[in-house]
């Protein structure tokens, strides 16, 4: 299924390239749907095998909450964190030159006096994102991990070999992992001097790579949020709520005890009070709690003076 | 882009309202069923995060008698008060507090392999 949703998205991408706009009036419609199918069976799934898959692009792809890779996703954030707090021209810029041509597009939403839904604002979000930074809406690398060896040691106790280079697979420290599959074992164990993990108990396999798909799907997802504001005049403001724990951003600040449900509906009031024109919120209700460690916004065609002035009022709250 | 004067933060809490609201629907008491391991296959099941107000004695035994094993509740000084079953009962657990409209599926939390 996601190398089907690739190939979606490959040929989507290449189709949009040129930007032509008639080309694009009839794409859209299908587009849409299938973005909306695609999200709405993909929000249902969690993560099926012990992938952990890459880059900040692939938020773009597919229309729905992303997975990624700890390690790029935070170098990445680290970039675009200085770019969102500092120096907003960069993204307002970006992503006003492909502003170009207003489309008088056949919404669903159309006709009716319906508020938007969240999964028609995302797909209209990524369109224009992908039309106008193709390269942002990258591919959706997958890496899988080994499966986990596991020896007997005795008659009582379990080995487990490839502990070390799964940690390392997964960006994480060691102690947390093992911190986490004790607990969910409920038994103990400890490192032995060539560095696996000895566990108390007769254990299969079968049941670390349970546990240890618990692990990515709980800590590594970087479970990105999106709030979506759309704005009278047509532009959208997006706010990216990422769900950052790898080992890089691992000490937690205050946002993160927080829980992400509070902070959406946080943003969604104050951007609702201090932008008059807000036409529509969406936000997606299947959050659940998570933490934050970074926020991104991006601004379509927002004047860079609100933006800034903007993140600036939410950084004094925060922060 | 007059609502945009910055605003000094004063004791304003910004997440006044967001918690009041949210203490209602958003924080969520989960209940938790692990599982450890005793001699052999054996094994035992632990459930752990039930509110308080329900009767653990009038919960216990109706599992014990629907799973045909042997339970107890155990006082944990942090953790409360904790029902003990013999026997690997996660998924039973589980389907039994649905059922019964104790918990909802969605605040049951079930550890181990």
């Amino acid at each position: 299924m996601a190398d089907d949703k690739q190939n979606d998205v490959k040929d989507e991408v290449a189709e949009l390239a040129p930007f032509d706009p008639s080309k694009k009036k009839k794409k859209k419609k299908p587009v849409v749907q299938d973005g909306i199918d695609d999200s709405a069976e993909n929000l249902a799934e969690k993560v099926e095998t012990l992938s952990v898959s890459e880059g900040l692009e692939s938020t773009f792809t597919g229309l729905k909450k992303k997975k990624k890779k700890p390690a790029e996703v935070s170098l990445l954030n680290e970039e675009s964190v200085e770019t969102g707090g500092e120096d907003l021209d960069d993204l307002a810029a970006e992503s006003e030159e492909g502003e170009g041509i207003v489309l008088q597009q056949r919404y669903p939403w159309e006709g009716s006096d319906r508020d938007y839904e969240y999964e028609e604002l995302l797909g209209r979000v990524f369109n224009i994102l992908r039309e106008n930074n193709p390269e942002l809406a990258g591919d959706r690398r997958r890496t899988v991990m080994r499966p986990p060896q596991v020896l007997r040691e005795g008659t009582k106790k379990t080995v487990f070999v490839n502990f070390m280079d799964l940690c390392k697979t997964m960006h994480r420290n060691a102690d947390h992992v093992q911190a986490f599959l004790l607990a969910e074992l409920g038994t103990s164990g400890s490192l032995d001097g060539q560095q696996r993990l000895v566990v108390k108990g007769r254990f299969a396999p079968k049941n670390f790579e349970g546990i240890l798909r618990r692990y990515v799907s709980k800590y590594l997802d970087d479970q990105i949020f999106l709030l979506l504001f759309e704005f009278a005049t047509g532009k959208f403001l997006l706010l990216f709520l990422f769900n950052l724990t790898s080992t890089y951003c691992f000490q937690m600040n205050m946002l993160s005890a927080l829980g992400a449900k509070v902070l959406t509906q946080y943003f969604r009031r104050r951007i609702d009070s201090s932008f008059s024109d807000v036409r529509s919120v969406a936000l997606d209700d299947r959050l659940h709690l998570s933490k934050l460690v970074l926020l991104l916004v991006l601004g379509e065609g927002m004047l860079e003076l609100e933006l800034a002035s903007f993140l600036s009022i939410l950084y004094l709250d925060i922060l | 882009m007059s609502d945009l004067d910055i605003q000094i933060p004063t004791a304003y809490d910004p997440f006044a309202d967001a918690n009041a609201e949210n203490s209602g629907a958003g924080t969520k008491e989960y209940v938790h069923i692990r599982i450890q391991q005793r001699n052999g296959r054996k094994s035992l099941t632990t459930v752990q995060g039930l509110k308080k107000e329900f009767s653990y004695n009038k919960i216990l035994k109706d599992l014990k008698k629907d799973f045909c094993c042997n339970g107890t509740v155990v006082e944990d000084p942090e953790l409360g008060q904790v029902i003990q079953l013999q026997g690997d009962q996660r998924k039973n657990v589980s389907t039994f507090l649905v059922q019964a409209g104790i918990v909802k599926k969605d605040h049951i939390k079930i550890h181990g392999f």
